[in-house]
């Protein structure tokens, strides 16, 4: 299924050709990023020597970012409660961070 | 002597024989078989096939089914087997074709229940396939990482215009990186954007590669790097970034782009890798 990240709005497929689960996980920000969030000009050739120096420091994390990648703690947690994981299993309980979710193409 | 007499006869001896086995593994009636799995693969049922030789003295073929996770998580399974001698199990799938490199399994003897499980000796371990003919006693153990991984073809997420791509090693993987390659539309803003290949550990980086050349407005250009590549310039509209040679990578790290002057209108397209897999647990 191919889905959107609400977060990023990157696409992707969930399962990959070989028939493996795909993972995504939101990239850090991007220059474009922190120059609209800072309400720079869009042209980067526009920008000052501050604003630049403004951009490389900037913190990169994204806020809300999603992680689709396992995390093996929250795993070992269902198992200690003996709760069964299937294809059922909310996603929120075993994946790292789910951001603002995902939506289907 | 009748032929009732004969058949119990031969139990005896093979229950004597089995006892002074030196690959024939005893299980009393405390002792219990346990598989872990480790699967990357969806719709894979693991079975276990051997026989057992009873306290009756008698052979039988057992068999138990055993379904792996597909994200690489561990799966675990208890199985009762009574008292006798395990005198071979091959684990096999015979449900999905996984090759090697997705299907990992531990085969343990234990005690205990699933809460306070004890383990006591390992039988196995190793890939399973649906054409594996190893197992106990016949084959050694086989770490998780040993041996050639499978082979990946990988399409990453295609990231929203201005956005950068960041591609992440799965939980409970080992990759090696073989190949990368990306399309890069510039937008009709003036800039000379230098996309960088980045390689880090989820935090901090490890390597990083500058394009052989800036990337000006309205180009269309493709980027790869490939086991040992060197940084090239542009030829035909595509460049090479360098990368190291045996790029092998934990789970967690990740192989991202990082473009000084990214446009908001510029566009990364969807990454594709090949990758050399293993579990790693």
């Amino acid at each position: 299924m191919r889905k959107q990240c609400q977060s990023c709005r990157g696409e992707y497929s969930d399962t990959t050709a070989d028939g493996a689960l795909y993972f995504h996980a939101c990239p850090p920000l991007s220059d474009a990023e922190i120059g609209a969030a800072l309400k720079l000009p869009r042209d980067a050739t526009k920008w000052s020597d501050e604003e630049k120096l403004a951009i490389a420091g900037a913190d990169r994390r994204r806020q809300d970012a999603r992680d689709e990648n396992i995390d093996l703690s929250k795993v070992a947690a269902l198992a200690e409660k003996h709760i069964a994981r299937d294809e059922h299993t909310d996603e929120r309980l075993i994946i790292k961070a789910p951001g603002l979710g995902v939506r289907a193409l | 002597m009748n032929t009732q007499d004969y058949r119990e006869l031969v139990a005896q001896v093979a229950y004597e024989q089995a006892k002074t086995s030196t690959s024939a593994f005893f299980f009393d009636g405390q002792d219990r078989l346990r598989i872990r799995s480790f699967g990357s693969l969806g719709s894979v049922t693991v079975s276990l096939e051997g026989r057992f030789l009873g306290a009756d003295g008698r052979v039988q073929a057992i068999q138990r089914d055993h379904t792996p996770n597909s994200d690489r998580s561990a799966a675990t399974q208890l199985f009762d087997l009574g008292e006798g001698f395990l005198l071979n199990l091959r684990p096999r799938a015979s449900g999905g074709t996984p090759k090697v490199g997705q299907v990992y399994v531990f085969l343990e003897v234990v005690r205990g229940t699933d809460n306070t499980v004890q383990p006591l000796a390992t039988l196995w371990a190793g890939y399973v396939t649906d054409t594996t003919a190893l197992g106990f006693p016949t084959s050694d153990p086989i770490r998780s990482v040993d041996g050639c991984g499978v082979l990946r073809s990988v399409t990453g997420t295609n990231p929203a215009a201005g956005v950068e791509i960041t591609e992440t090693v799965p939980t409970n993987a080992r990759w090696r990186l073989q190949m990368f390659s990306v399309v890069l539309v510039t937008s009709a803003t003036v800039a000379n954007r230098s996309p960088g290949l980045i390689i880090d550990d989820g935090a901090t980086t490890m390597f990083a590669s500058d394009p052989g050349a800036v990337v000006p407005a309205s180009q269309t250009q493709v980027f790869t790097a490939g086991n040992a590549s060197q940084r090239l310039p542009v030829v035909a509209l595509v460049q090479s970034w360098a990368l190291p040679s045996e790029c092998v990578l934990m789970a967690g790290a990740r192989i991202r782009t990082s473009t000084l002057l990214l446009q908001a209108g510029d566009d990364w397209a969807a990454p594709q890798m090949l990758v050399e897999e293993w579990i790693e647990d």
